[in-house]
């Protein structure tokens, strides 16, 4: 036996069935019916009578037939075309239908269980017909909901007092965008495909004769679908021209509404009714007296089907708890009062420092009171501007201060930028004042020790500070190799200062220059400072008028300014010559002491003048480490000592010998001047002169400085105990 | 007399700029931008006479600097460099930027690893035993070297902790430290404050001898004058 799979689940199903047996989809497609299928539209129907001329030919052309007419929008096929218009290949497919169709016997209605649980209410021939007038008067709107009225109602139980969901029996209510192909493309099963032998006027099972006469003024009939509960469609099952004789023969046998809802239905109707149209209000004016007239017993089965009224559903112990709380609400205090009896979440305290300002909706303002403009192009017109701006109506969202955790110094601040950005002038005159008086108090008081440490020495000419009697190592090591240096060998000495630091430098450097000179060798200066050279030339100038002879000699050798920083100290140390050359005076590298150097290896051993640790890593960076058998030593600021000290100190220094600060000048100096016999310092340097007003005003100042820690400290005590007292 | 005047300039600035100790003023101010703008000129004479006239402009004189690589190569530097001088062009000044920055940089970094961070890191890597070589045949005790290492290893691990910012986050509490990091820190925190209290007397050292300079050559040019 042929079998039939079915399209959706694709089980086999006999070929005569029309719907699955398991899935009760539809096994064959739905094909238009042909144009004599239905009965004819009368021409004489009011509906046709009160249509333009245009649409009665139209209409007129579709159904003769004609090749160019307006295709029915009811869902009948337009006719086909002759056989001398139809193509060959679809002539030859219309002969072989026709001798299969003759071959199979015509296909038995299916079984009408299956059709009242697989398909979806149908719309009876009858109805169709008696909907085909109002159709013209009637919305599309209108007819879906009638339609899904009606539907709702015939899915109801019998027995079920709330009547059993849809959903709960698996068949869900269908959307309304579903109803649109149902009422207008679907049929009753014995209409729908031609293929089931029917011919044009032969009544297909369980559709029923279209009532004649007045059925053209009768209201939208109700769509009688599948019977629920069990009891099917049936050919014999009263059709839409029958219901109301139908409604008073088998009355127990019709399913009821539950009172559930027929309530709502109730509530459905009225409000359906305050949406109605005008228009629609004056179609129904006129076409109620038709409907009552006509069908009297419509009116008795609607109040059958009407059931228990609202007060019975609201009665306690009818509907279910959770059913009554989902009641509109009655009034809205009631909402509010019960919302406030709701338990807050506990936040954590991070949390609600984090939450941001609670905001509140905007209300509607469709219940203020509209204004009526007075003037403008909208003078006149009410309503059209809000009264008040939307920003406006925004309420400020409230400031939780209990949630801010202010500390007092925050609040100190707080204020102050208040006072600031309210009086900002006045902040102005009080800032220069309290400067003004800082400046003559402490200050001046500091500075005024100070000079008095300074000038006293050498005012009263006194020594209270004695001359270091200990020569420290590093010191010693640079003496002892500038006394090993060949003198015929020029020494290369970097001056890498500026005047502000020339007091403290100029010591030191005086002092290795007075022994340089004082064993003759020569001394090329080199700067990559602009005020280098200047500084070079200083030192010296003053060295050469403690030794005269040296200067006739002409062993100083200025080279000048070197430009580039890291990068000319690289290319100096790869060729002194080439990176200097043009930029010292052309003596200087024609002397006899420089015509030997071509390298840096020519200089005997290198001398770094030198305040900031920056340029002294330079110099080891890029020149020592490029020639390390070069030695290297250094005279340094006592700032930059800490910095530039771990290269001596560490086991391969880069530097072999340190002057640093004052004192190491006053000791170089001491050790320049001392008497072989004695010991004792000879000649007064620069940096003995400065010796005790340097010790004097070191004292002072350490002096300021632990009475300002001890005040502030004890400040600060008394403070703390203070608050102490008060918690 | 030209010595005089000299004395008497130095001592009018030196006063101008102490004035400020009661507060800004127009004798400081006279003094700062003279100050300024004198080692302005000094440095563009300075880059004259040096470096702009003898490596480039002086050589583009005659023929053979033109025909000198070097020099051109500078001359195109210094024409893209120029370009900068417009927004059209600042693009073309890029180059000479690029090659300058470069460079520097490559040149600096080379140095830096070479002459400060190896020696200074094999410097630290030292032995901590307190049993130093020596000449003799038995090492030599040194207690001191070796407290002195140990000091050095302690100061190093604990400064760089300190500057260890890594936090952990929990739940209602600010970002801490790991519970290891926090006492190396803190240890660290001391020997910085070590470190930059020695800086500082460094520095209130070179400045008071430049006060103290200062303030004697006040004197002794009111001494000369007042003989």
């Amino acid at each position: 036996m042929p079998e039939l799979r079915c399209p959706m689940c694709g089980k086999p199903n006999a070929e005569t069935d029309e719907v699955c047996a398991f899935c009760q989809a539809r096994l064959r497609p739905l094909t238009a019916a042909p144009s004599g299928s239905e009965p004819p539209i009368s021409p004489s129907s009011p509906a046709e009578e009160e249509a333009s001329d245009w649409l009665v030919r139209l209409r007129a052309q579709g159904t003769a037939g004609e090749p160019g007419g307006t295709r029915d929008l009811s869902g009948e096929a337009e006719p086909l075309p002759g056989p001398d218009e139809v193509p060959n290949w679809l002539a030859r497919i219309r002969a072989r239908g026709g001798e299969e169709g003759e071959a199979t016997p015509p296909a038995a209605p299916p079984p009408s269980s299956e059709i009242s649980q697989a398909s979806p209410p149908e719309i009876p021939s009858e109805a169709r017909a008696e909907q085909q007038p109002g159709e013209t008067a009637e919305p599309e709107w209108l007819k879906r909901l009638r339609v899904r009225r009606t539907y709702e109602q015939e899915q109801e139980p019998e027995g079920s007092p709330f009547g059993t969901p849809t959903s709960a029996r698996g068949e869900e209510l269908p959307p309304d965008w579903l109803h649109v192909p149902r009422e207008e493309g679907w049929r009753a099963p014995g209409l729908a495909t031609p293929s089931e032998g029917q011919t044009a006027g032969q009544p297909a099972p369980g559709e029923a004769e279209a009532p004649s006469g007045p059925t053209d003024e009768t209201p939208p009939a109700r769509v009688q679908g599948p019977f629920p509960g069990g009891d099917s469609f049936s050919p014999s099952a009263p059709a839409m021209g029958e219901s109301a004789q139908a409604a008073g023969q088998a009355g127990p046998k019709l399913p009821r509404l539950s009172p559930f809802t027929q309530g709502s239905e109730e509530l459905a109707a009225e409000a359906a009714e305050a949406e109605i149209p005008e228009w629609l209000a004056r179609v129904r004016e006129v076409t109620e007296p038709a409907a009552q007239g006509g069908q009297p017993q419509g009116g008795q089965e609607e109040e059958g089907l009407a059931g228990p009224g609202l007060d019975e559903l609201l009665a306690p112990g009818v509907l279910p708890e959770w059913l009554t709380a989902t009641q509109p609400p009655a009034n809205a205090p009631q909402i509010e009062s019960e919302t406030e009896e709701i338990e807050h979440a506990v936040l954590p305290p991070w949390l609600q420092a984090l939450r941001p300002i609670e905001g509140r909706a905007v209300k509607s303002e469709g219940s203020e009171e509209e204004r009526v403009e007075t003037a403008g192009p909208l003078s006149g017109l009410k309503g059209v501007l809000p009264p008040i701006s939307v920003l406006e109506k925004v309420p400020h969202p409230p400031v939780q201060r209990e949630q801010l955790e202010v500390n007092p110094a925050h609040a100190a601040q707080a204020e102050l930028l208040q006072r600031v950005v309210i009086n900002p002038e006045s902040r102005e005159v009080k800032r220069t004042e309290r400067a003004g008086r800082r400046f003559h108090s402490w200050t001046l008081g500091v500075w005024a020790l100070l000079l008095v440490a300074i000038l006293a020495p050498g005012i009263t000419q006194t020594h209270v500070f004695a001359r270091p009697t200990t020569v420290s190592v590093e010191t010693l090591k640079l003496r002892t190799a500038i006394n090993a240096l060949p003198v015929d060998r020029p020494i290369l000495m970097a001056f890498e200062f500026d005047p502000a630091d020339a007091a403290e430098l100029e010591a030191g450097a005086l002092a290795v220059v007075d022994q340089l000179m004082g064993r003759g060798i020569p001394i090329a200066s080199l700067s990559t400072r602009p005020t280098g050279p200047a500084m070079a030339a200083d030192v010296i100038a003053r060295g050469e008028a403690a030794h005269p002879d040296y200067a006739s000699a002409g062993k100083y050798l200025p080279l000048g300014y070197l430009p580039g920083d890291a990068v000319g100290l690289r290319a100096f140390a790869s060729d002194p010559r080439q990176a200097s050359g043009a930029t010292s005076s052309s003596s200087a590298w024609d002397s006899p002491f420089l015509k030997p150097v071509t390298s840096l290896e020519g200089f005997s051993s290198i001398i770094i003048v030198v305040a900031q640790p920056q340029l002294f890593q330079a110099w080891i960076e890029q020149v020592h480490t490029l020639h390390p058998g070069v030695p290297v030593f250094a005279v340094i600021s006592a700032a930059a000592e800490p910095l530039v000290r771990p290269y001596y100190e560490s086991d391969t220094p880069s530097v072999e010998g340190l002057v640093v600060g004052l004192a190491g000048a006053e000791t170089y100096a001491c050790m320049n001047s001392a008497n072989s016999a004695t010991g004792q310092c000879g000649s007064i340097s620069p940096a003995d002169s400065w010796w005790d007003a340097f010790g004097a005003s070191a004292l002072t100042a350490v002096l300021v400085l632990g009475v300002g820690a001890l005040g502030s400290a004890g400040i600060a005590l008394v403070k703390h105990l203070g608050e102490k007292k008060r918690d | 007399m030209t010595d005089l005047a000299g004395a008497a300039l130095g001592f009018f600035l030196t006063v101008s700029i102490l004035s400020y100790l009661i507060g800004d003023n127009l004798l400081f101010r006279v003094a700062v931008h003279l100050l300024i703008g004198v080692s302005a000129g000094y440095i563009a004479a300075v880059a004259w006479n040096s470096v702009v006239w003898p490596e480039f402009l002086g050589r583009l004189v005659s023929l053979s600097g033109w025909l000198d690589p070097g020099v051109l190569f500078l001359l195109l530097l210094t024409v893209l460099l120029i370009g900068r001088s417009t927004p059209r062009l600042s693009i073309l000044g890029g180059i000479p930027m690029a090659f300058l920055v470069g460079l520097g940089a490559a040149v600096v970094v080379g140095g830096a690893l070479t002459g400060t961070l190896v020696p200074q890191l094999a410097a630290s890597a030292a032995s901590l035993a307190p049993f130093q070589s020596s000449p003799g045949p038995a090492p030599a005790f040194d207690p001191w070297t070796s407290l002195d290492r140990i000091i050095i290893l302690v100061g190093a691990v604990s400064t760089l902790a300190y500057f260890h910012f890594g936090a952990s986050r929990r739940a209602g509490q600010p970002p801490q430290r790991p519970a290891w990091v926090r006492p190396w820190a803190w240890v660290g925190e001391i020997f910085l404050s070590i470190t930059f209290g020695v800086l500082y007397a460094g520095a209130l050292a070179a400045t008071l001898t430049a006060l103290i300079e200062r303030l004697l050559y006040l004197k002794d040019v009111l001494l000369r004058f007042l003989s």
